[in-house]
């Protein structure tokens, strides 16, 4: 099997730095002016340690790697994870928007195994082909993919073979 | 998810400043305010003391300042008086009419509100789920012509009409009054057990005034759902190979027919919100409507905005969690849709 190294690249994941920074602004400047015993301290306070939560994903992420190679799945960076093929145990591809009609959305991959969940999104470069590369690699090792994973995944034009090994026309 | 979330949450920012835009100029739009009314009322009686707090409070207020400075101190966003104090520093403004703080004035009113409201909204699930799958799978049995019946006669009653009909009954048949939200005694006092136990004995009858024709809506629109996705190859198909009836249709078609039935959250609450304002003057319900009328027809612009403004994020905070839940139920991209480069 060929390894399939992607990244996050800046120019595909500035926009969630952007975000972070938005909504730690949004939320955090005012936090700044409440009384600490007010509810409205903790709200906003709340909400502003989400997008620095999301700042801190987003900084992990683009420091990372995603690697497919002959043994399994890895997630290389600040925080490793790996799942192998024979562990593998369940591969989801969600898709999501917010927009009313579902329109311009993104999808995520997540990969469980071992006690292990990678999840990543379209943003990583190389997205179709690991997700190619995950879900046969699911496929081979007789895991199973759900309705939902099929259809998302002729959505972003995987041939994905059936449960009977026949190509999906 | 946790991207999702987090698009979501920005996207309320947005839309909770527009809403604040356009509660703050509707509340604008009559001319004077109600501090006008009052200058007006005491130069006539010529109390020259009461006019100096007048004063006092269009200063603290900034109610001499232009409009778009009032706005900024009344979110928080621009200093006044006493520094950055609006909205959200959690600030609610006075209220002039009763002469206190917005927060004294609404006091319990916001918690009962709130359980009337989120009550409604499960009353109406809690019923039209059960009713609405039943229709749908018994179509045009007489279970199902009963059921219609009574929802048309949901829809087309309005819900004061209805609250008049049960008080009147309630009185003439168990000699009871069914207004208010706890018995006289709990009034003003502090929560306590025997104050949750009436608050909820009394909410029956407001929730099943206001739940009627939102429960009567939702079976109409499930059964719909329901009955088109009964229609589909994938049934026939599980029927073909022996799945059994009551698995067949929960695991797939309901859980198809759910989607538009779990977006209608976000639509519930603010007609819940509108509907039961009429119903809590004809109840005596002690929740936020009826303050609210009296704050908008006396022109008590901090009182009214405040309001406003709180109930626009429960609506803004229906639709999110409407939203969470479709993505969770339904993370499927529709095909003709498209996913961003």
């Amino acid at each position: 099997m060929t390894p399939l190294s992607c990244r996050y690249p800046l120019r595909a994941i500035w926009r969630d730095y952007l975000r972070a920074v938005i909504g730690l602004t949004t939320f955090g400047a005012p936090a700044l002016f409440v009384e600490v015993s007010s509810v409205m301290f903790w709200l906003l306070g709340g909400l502003a340690l989400l997008f620095a939560a999301f700042g801190i994903r987003t900084a992990i992420r683009h420091s990372s790697r995603v690697v497919a190679d002959g043994v399994g799945i890895r997630f290389t960076g600040l925080l490793h994870r790996s799942v192998t093929w024979n562990g593998l145990g369940e591969v989801r591809i969600r898709y999501y928007s917010t927009w009313r009609d579902r329109s311009a959305g993104w999808m995520q991959l997540v990969i469980k195994g071992g006690g292990t969940t990678i999840r990543v999104d379209q943003t990583l470069d190389g997205f179709k082909a690991l997700a190619d590369t995950v879900c046969r690699g699911a496929l081979a090792n007789g895991a199973r993919l759900d309705g939902v994973t099929r259809h998302n995944a002729g959505a972003i034009g995987l041939n994905l073979p059936t449960e009977s090994g026949d190509e999906q026309a | 998810m946790f991207t999702y979330i987090i698009h979501r949450l920005l996207i309320m920012i947005p839309t909770l400043i527009a809403i604040s835009v356009i509660t703050f100029l509707i509340i604008q739009l009559p001319e004077g305010d109600y501090l006008s009314n009052l200058v007006q009322e005491l130069q006539a009686q010529g109390e020259a003391a009461a006019l100096e707090k007048v004063e006092f409070l269009r200063k603290q207020y900034g109610l001499d300042q232009p409009e778009i400075i009032q706005y900024g101190m009344w979110m928080g966003f621009w200093p006044g008086p006493t520094g950055f104090n609006g909205l959200l520093q959690g600030n609610w403004g006075w209220a002039f009419e009763q002469d206190m703080p917005v927060s004294d004035v609404v006091g319990d009113r916001v918690l009962l509100s709130c359980i009337l409201n989120f009550t409604t909204i499960f009353f109406i699930y809690l019923v039209s789920f059960p009713i609405g799958v039943y229709s749908a799978t018994r179509q045009y049995s007489i279970g199902d012509y009963g059921f219609t019946f009574l929802g048309y006669l949901g829809l087309a009653t309005p819900n004061f009409l209805l609250a008049l009909i049960m008080m009147y009954f309630a009185n003439l048949w168990f000699g009871v009054s069914i207004g208010g939200l706890m018995d006289p005694e709990y009034l003003g006092q502090d929560w306590s057990w025997g104050k949750a136990v009436s608050v909820f004995a009394h909410l029956v009858a407001p929730v099943i005034v206001i739940g009627t024709s939102g429960t009567a809506g939702m079976i109409r629109r499930l059964r719909a759902n329901l009955l088109d996705e009964l229609q589909r190859q994938y049934v026939v198909t599980a029927r073909a190979k022996g799945v059994p009836r009551g698995k067949l249709i929960m695991k797939y078609p309901v859980r198809m027919a759910l989607n538009p039935f779990i977006a209608d959250i976000g639509n519930l609450l603010p007609s819940i919100v509108s509907g039961s304002a009429i119903v809590a003057v004809v109840m005596q319900l002690p929740t936020l409507g009826p303050i609210l009328l009296q704050a908008l027809q006396s022109q008590d612009q901090y009182l009214a905005g405040s309001i406003l403004m709180f109930l626009a994020f429960l609506t803004v905070l229906g639709m999110l969690i409407s939203d969470l839940l479709l993505a969770a139920l339904d993370p499927r991209i529709r095909l003709g849709g498209g996913v961003a480069k």
